[in-house]
């Protein structure tokens, strides 16, 4: 069991760059588009229930 | 089997490579995708998440540059996600690695200061004095400030790694020690484990968002 593993410094730094990268498109993409709020129209009578 | 207090942040070889490394990308499957129209409510809430974040940063870049928040706030979602996935049993902590913090600072602070020094020379001159500083003191504040500039990288990475160790290892000790107590202090050391698992996770947060703030704070610095 290898103590204190010997890390390559440099591909872990291209391989986290590259992760980096990937969070970022991510976080672009993630938006939600504006919606539109409408109202309905209210039918404006003042019967409302009468036949 | 803990050799060593340090062997639980150990990246274990195999095919000579780190494989366990490949725990930073687990992040990626937590953000939602944005393929419908209709968002789902995991999406809302990292949306919600994601623009108090935006406002957040918005205010220490100011109004006049555009979408420089994008970056850091995927910067607080990288390093999150690594430090709460970390916390769970047999995820390997990337963040609790100097390799990882530096190569996300270092770069990051290094093309701040190039940026800063090529094209608003008189600007990082002016920040070395601070203002209101007693005419006795510029020399030495001058001094002062260009070497806290300059271990700025090194304080960013050096904070999340020792946060990220600092708990693990605190949790490892303590739960060490359970097999030699008896059944009360058995319990009253579950207990003050799952205190300490809440408390970390709390950390986990708080050290990315310290993370992304102070690189933020840093580049509003350079112009």
């Amino acid at each position: 069991m290898p103590q204190m593993a010997p890390m390559s410094w440099l591909i872990l730094f291209f391989l986290f760059i590259v992760v980096f990268m990937l969070f970022n498109v991510l976080t672009y993409f993630s938006f939600i588009y504006p919606v539109k709020s409408f109202k309905k129209k209210k039918i404006d009578k003042k019967i409302y229930w009468k036949w | 089997m803990m050799t060593n207090l340090f062997s639980s942040f150990d990246p274990t070889a195999s095919f000579n490579m780190s494989l366990n490394w490949l725990s930073i990308f687990l992040g990626l499957f937590f953000i939602p995708p944005a393929y419908w129209l209709i968002p789902s409510r995991h999406l809302w809430l990292w949306y919600k998440i994601i623009i108090t974040l935006h406002y957040e940063f918005k205010t220490l870049i100011g109004n006049e540059k555009k979408g420089s928040t994008l970056m850091m706030i995927s910067l607080f979602s990288m390093i999150m996600f690594n430090n709460i996935l970390g916390l769970c049993p047999y995820i390997f902590t990337s963040t609790s690695h100097l390799v990882m913090t530096l190569s996300l600072a270092l770069p990051m602070w290094f093309s701040f200061m190039i940026y800063g020094w090529l094209n608003n020379s008189t600007h990082m001159f002016a920040h070395l004095v601070p203002q209101g500083t007693p005419n006795i003191l510029m020399p030495f504040m001058v001094i002062i400030e260009t070497i806290s500039n300059i271990i700025r990288p090194g304080t960013l990475a050096i904070r999340l790694a020792a946060n990220m160790i600092a708990g693990h290892l605190l949790m490892t000790l303590l739960g060490n020690t359970g097999p030699n107590l008896t059944l009360i202090v058995l319990n009253i050391l579950l207990i003050l484990q799952i205190l300490l698992l809440i408390l970390e996770s709390a950390v986990a947060i708080i050290q990315s968002y310290v993370f992304a703030i102070l690189s933020t704070l840093y580049s509003s610095e350079i112009h």
